[in-house]
């Protein structure tokens, strides 16, 4: 899973590796999608 | 693609703790935000929190002004006070859209740090603030 920490004071960097990993590239986008996407949706029951 | 935020915050403010939300018998320890060298602080039970030096420190982003002033911290960030604090929810989905973000998962800021009280009642009078406070946030018609 990816948080931004949003509202912390480290939260910027974070968000520009959410899109690094939407980008692509060194890890597949399967991968990329169950990192961005399907596991957060499992762990809160989204 | 839209994507999941995981771990995303909510900076408390003064309304968070405002006759609306905190209950009658503990207004009298109300939380309370002072300011101090460009920082500010929240006072509760006399204690002072974020404690950004020591054991068990914190480097909390709330309170994020004081006096209607931004903290020095708050300042270096990109985003405004409404956005952080959650007083324009809009405000909050526009960044959320910049990064196609669909869902943001929000946590609290200021009970990271533990415990705030050793007063147990109290402690819970806060959190129920907070819940019903948050709550009133994330209805549009009432921001």
């Amino acid at each position: 899973m990816v948080g931004t920490d949003y509202g912390h004071a480290d939260y910027s960097n974070d968000i520009e590796a959410i899109q690094t990993l939407a980008r692509g590239g060194k890890i597949s986008s399967s991968l990329g999608q169950k990192i961005l996407g399907d596991n957060p949706k499992r762990l809160y029951g989204l | 693609m839209k994507y999941i935020d995981a771990d995303g915050h909510v900076e408390e403010c003064p309304t968070t703790f405002s006759d609306q939300y905190l209950e009658l018998a503990f207004r009298s320890q109300r939380p309370a935000v002072i300011g101090r060298d460009g920082l500010a602080y929240w006072v509760i039970d006399e204690q002072m929190f974020p404690r950004r030096v020591g054991r068990g420190c914190n480097n909390l982003g709330t309170p994020a002004s004081y006096d209607g002033i931004p903290t020095r911290h708050t300042a270096l960030k990109p985003d405004s006070i409404e956005s952080m604090e959650l007083t324009d929810i809009n405000a909050r989905l526009r960044s959320m859209d910049a990064e196609d973000i669909a869902i943001q998962v929000v946590y609290p800021s200021l009970f990271l740090a533990y415990p705030l009280t050793s007063n147990n009642t109290f402690a819970t009078a806060l959190y129920s603030s907070y819940n019903r406070w948050l709550g009133d946030r994330l209805v549009p018609s009432k921001t």
